[in-house]
């Protein structure tokens, strides 16, 4: 939105107006935490639970540090299903599909503390169509007008609010395998049905726009998932921008993302239903 | 004359003229040896018979002795042992003059930021924090008029030119019951009335602004007036800049403007008319403009009824507001802001006796909020106007106190204010559920009361002298504030939303008691006092966490509240008379929160919190021209939420945070020297001076904000950002 980005521009004229000094600080660095990313779906594959650990704040990032040997199991109250450690840190279920509209819990034993995260698995809309259009747009790198790529899907929203959405997006140009556009959260799109409830809007819905058109050549096959998510996790994923974008005059007061976790454990285990579709530019 | 005093030695008791120039002193029929007498005048002593009815007009003329004498001599008086008010401070302005100022900039607000109990926002920073309250708790009055943002430049100076003001009085705790309406304190600043003798004009020439006032009698004796502008000229100076830099059409500068008339009809009879205007402009080009400032009109007819009951009728107009935006070109838009009020109050005091002096009063004010209308231009079609609802709300007040001396030692202040607060359409409200999701939104018609609070607010205040030295005082009082100030930040930003309690956001409540011991040494040279306070704190607001404060609509359903508890010490040792003046005071302080969904429902300190805080104000005569003045602030960093480790989510490093405020910046310290020097003597008509400050002395680096960042090669690291290293500046002041 054109204003926070003039707002952006106008702390930026505040800040270069002052000085600044790098300076020690004594943190309170603090216990090592874990950190889970596990996403379950109704589609059958076998689903991802990746453990890692916090690490201290001064430090040259590497890699996060896997949390390995945990005990991880999925259970939907009547049937429980154990994963397995397959990498350092990535534990994996069977093949298999989840089914929607129930909820789910996820339990971890790690070095002796149990944490447990439940959530619901909503079922979703179908998605009818997807394509890509090719427009000109102001481009901030070049400072010019730019032919870029959208991805627009075609649905019809459910009527009621409390429905919310990520998507991420895959492209497969002609005899190369799929290259994952949406590798970190900042190419993720996530919504909430606030302004589409009930509607199927007249010229689709945008939900990736500004992508280089290089990235989407004649022929490339392009692949969307969308996950029907829960409320709890749409707060999550604000909140992850407050961080990831954090630096304005703007900004609340810094706190913790609220993961669906106890015991002090990060990330969150999210239950999904997922839609996939694929169109191939012409 | 504020502060004139009358005495009747046979009685061996007598009266101070109140704000309005009126006193009043009960005895029996008899002859009297009445004196008069008045700070810088030569007082004048009368046989008065008081068998009939009269009016005497004393007029005291300026006695012979220097203005630094003057001083000296105002000062001198015991009133803070004497009066049952405690936990207030009244600066006069002359004293306010001789502290160093940052850029030369004299400033009321940064001279309260000296005083026990009173914290500063940070560097740069006219917020101010009292006892534990919070920024928008302080009760900024002009005049009457409530000041909503009393800052300029993002709050490095205040809204307070110092040629217009005359006098400001804080008051910290036991609130008097004709006070409502905010929770921490009250800032009563007064402006200047006009000279009714003779013209004079007076200004000054600074590195940042020029000042002018001129004043005078319309009518002799009889109609005065006085106006004062301000205007700081950074901007003409980038005008200088070659047409081809950006920053040649960047414009930065604020303004004040203050008038007042004032009108003696008679005896019984005295009107005025005061009003303030003043903006700030930051803009480059076609880039951005912002804009914001105050308008405050207050206009007051004092009425004598009777030769005890005292009566003044006043109507107040306030108004703050803000506009931002690109002024032209395809991304043109405008954002404004604004919240505005009318006002009427009627205050009666009474002089029943020698002993109760009753004051009673009523408050009527109709508040209108626009927190934000978004108009994009006639070319820019990116989005579309974005209107928030405008909010209206009708807040009344009733009060009535009398102050009690019970023997000759005990006197008792006790009041009662009761409250009211109404929220009226139009209004579409939206509403939430336990869990603060939006249900839908309830929509009233124009007119319609659709909510309304009432409180009732007790003030109590007493006093036990000991001896001629020294009283000792408690004080207990209860405050109510129905607006709410939604900030992120310290120190006044312009870009404030205030809203009004509502079905959704509870009125705040403060109670608080203080005590305290009053004494002075050496023949009143010494003023020391020792305060200690708890504050109990309601309804206080904060934000979710990660919540959406800006152009959220739906702000209500983001803002949490809880109670704040505050409790401390004030040690404050004031040298009055002699060479060299000033004042060193100490305060030892807690300031804690706790809000449900906030830090895990724990108690967390308020970032303001500053458990130690001391400043030392000190000013030397050299001689009768030359004045040397320095100051030395020490205050315990500021609060901060800062990170403790980190960890990977999406391909992104998150930051893990420690609880909330649960570091802090490093200390704050800072000295400044100043030298006042009088180029001309004090009999001529042409007086001029010259002002000499250096702000920062030694050039201490304190943090304005601390960020946590990648630095150049990548690695986390605490950046710190500050405002003012070592800053000199001159002054030339002039007055004929």
């Amino acid at each position: 939105m054109k204003i926070r980005l003039f707002l952006s521009a106008f702390a930026f004229v505040i800040a270069s107006s002052s000085c600044t000094k790098d300076i020690d600080f004594d943190l309170n660095e603090e216990q090592e935490r874990i950190v889970v990313d596990a996403l379950i779906t109704n589609v059958k594959q076998k689903h991802l639970i990746r453990i890692t650990k916090t690490t201290t704040f001064f430090k040259t990032y590497v890699d996060a540090p896997a949390a390995e040997n945990a005990n991880v199991v999925v259970s939907d109250g009547t049937n429980t299903y154990l994963c397995i450690e397959e990498t350092p840190g990535h534990y994996y279920t069977a093949e298999l599909a989840f089914e929607a509209d129930k909820n789910y819990s996820l339990t971890i034993d790690y070095e002796g503390t149990t944490y447990t995260a439940n959530d619901y698995m909503n079922s979703t809309i179908e998605i009818d169509t997807i394509r890509t259009t090719e427009s000109e747009e102001f481009s901030f790198q070049s400072g010019q007008e730019e032919l870029l790529a959208s991805v627009i899907m075609e649905a019809q929203e459910s009527p009621g609010l409390g429905d919310h959405y990520l998507w991420k997006l895959q492209v497969k140009k002609p005899d190369t395998a799929y290259k994952d556009l949406s590798p970190t959260y900042r190419d993720w799109t996530f919504s909430s049905d606030e302004f589409v409830d009930g509607r199927s809007p007249v010229d689709g819905w945008p939900i990736f726009e500004r992508i280089p058109t290089s990235e989407i050549v004649s022929g490339s096959t392009v692949r969307v998932q969308m996950f029907g998510i829960s409320k709890g996790y749409y707060d999550f994923l604000d909140g992850l921008g407050k961080q990831v974008f954090r630096g304005g005059l703007f900004d609340g007061p810094p706190a913790n993302i609220s993961s669906n976790f106890d015991n002090g454990a990060l990330g969150y285990f999210v239950a999904a239903s997922e839609r996939i579709a694929f169109t191939t530019k012409e | 004359m504020i502060g004139a005093s009358v005495f009747f030695k046979e009685l061996k008791t007598g009266g101070v003229a109140n704000i309005y120039g009126f006193y009043s002193v009960s005895a029996e029929p008899g002859l009297y040896t009445v004196e008069f007498s008045f700070i810088g005048s030569q007082s004048i002593t009368k046989q008065i018979d008081l068998t009939t009815s009269q009016t005497l007009n004393i007029e005291l003329s300026p006695s012979a002795a220097s203005l630094n004498m003057v001083e000296v001599v105002g000062e001198a008086q015991n009133k803070n042992v004497e009066e049952v008010q405690m936990s207030t401070i009244d600066m006069k302005m002359e004293t306010i003059k001789k502290i160093p100022a940052l850029m030369g900039e004299v400033d009321v607000i940064r001279a309260i930021q000296l005083l026990p109990g009173v914290q500063s926002g940070g560097e740069g920073s006219t917020g101010f924090f009292v006892r534990g309250g919070g920024l928008d708790q302080n009760l900024i009055l002009l005049d009457e008029a409530p000041v909503y943002n009393a800052s300029h430049l993002f709050g490095i100076f205040s809204v307070f030119n110092q040629d217009a003001i005359k006098n400001a009085e804080l008051y910290k705790g036991g609130i008097p019951a004709r006070y409502g309406g905010r929770l921490s304190s009250v800032l009563d600043v007064r402006m200047k009335e006009g000279n009714s003798k003779k013209t004079k004009v007076s200004g000054g020439i600074g590195l940042i602004s020029s000042r002018l006032t001129i004043e005078g009698p319309i009518v002799k004796d009889k109609i005065s007036y006085v106006i004062s502008g301000r205007r700081t000229y950074g901007d003409l100076f980038l005008k200088l800049l070659p047409s081809d830099n950006p920053a040649s059409d960047a414009e930065l500068f604020f303004y004040d403007l203050n008038g007042k008339v004032n009108w003696r009809i008679n005896n019984k009879n005295r009107v005025f008319i005061s009003a303030y205007t003043g903006r700030d402009v930051l803009g480059a080009g076609d880039l951005f403009k912002l804009g914001w400032g105050n308008q405050t009109v207050s206009a007051r007819w004092n009425h004598i009824f009777s030769d005890r009951l005292f009566s003044n009728f006043t109507g107040i107009y306030s108004n703050f507001n803000y506009n931002l935006g690109v002024p032209s070109g395809p991304n043109e838009f405008v954002w404004t802001s604004k919240i505005l009020n009318y006002s009427f109050k009627n205050d009666y005091t009474f002089y029943a006796n020698t002993n109760n002096t009753v004051k009673f009063g009523i408050q009527s004010t109709y508040h209108t909020f626009k927190p934000a209308i978004i108009e994009p231009g006639l070319i820019n079609d990116a989005f579309n106007k974005i209107e928030f609802f405008n909010r209206y709300a009708w807040e009344n007040g009733i009060y009535v106190s009398n102050e009690q001396k019970i023997g000759g030692r005990f006197t008792l202040q006790y009041g009662l204010r009761l409250s009211s607060f109404s929220n009226v359409g139009r209004d579409t409200v939206y509403t939430y559920d336990e869990e603060y999701n939006n249900t839908g939104f309830d929509a009233y018609e124009s007119g319609d009361v659709y909510n309304t609070f009432a409180n009732l607010e007790p003030r109590l205040a007493a006093k036990f002298t000991i001896d001629d030295v020294s009283s000792v005082k408690a004080s207990y009082n209860r405050m109510t504030q129905y607006l709410h100030l939604a900030t992120n930040s310290t120190g006044g930003a312009p870009l404030d939303v205030w809203m009004p309690s509502s079905t959704n956001t509870a009125p705040g409540i403060a109670d608080q008691i203080a005590l305290g011991y009053f004494r002075n040494l050496n023949k009143n040279m010494f003023e020391t006092s020792v305060e200690v306070y708890y504050k109990v704190l309601q309804n206080q607001i904060d934000f979710a966490d990660n919540a959406n404060i800006l152009l959220n609509k739906q702000l209500e359903g983001v803002i949490r509240q809880g109670g704040g508890e505050s409790f401390g010490a004030e040690f404050y040792v004031k040298k009055q008379t002699g060479k060299l003046t000033g004042w060193v005071s100490y305060t030892l302080s807690r300031a804690t929160r706790m809000v449900e969904g906030i830090n895990d429902g724990n108690t967390y300190l308020a970032n303001y919190h500053r458990p130690h805080s001391v400043s030392i104000v000190a000013t030397y005569a050299l001689n009768k021209k030359l004045d040397l003045s320095a100051t030395w602030v020490h205050n315990t960093g500021t609060r901060l939420t800062a990170p403790t480790g980190r960890f990977n989510y999406g391909g992104e490093l998150i930051p893990v945070y420690s609880d909330r405020n649960a570091s802090k910046m490093p200390d704050y310290h800072r000295a400044d020297v100043g030298l006042n020097w009088k180029i001309s003597d004090d009999d001529k008509r042409w007086k001029n001076s010259l002002n000499f400050s250096i702000y920062n002395v030694y050039a201490r680096q304190n943090a304005f904000a601390i960020n946590f960042v990648n630095n150049e090669v990548n690695l986390p690291t605490a950046r710190m950002t500050y405002l003012f290293s070592i800053i000199p500046s001159i002054t030339w002041n002039f007055e004929f």
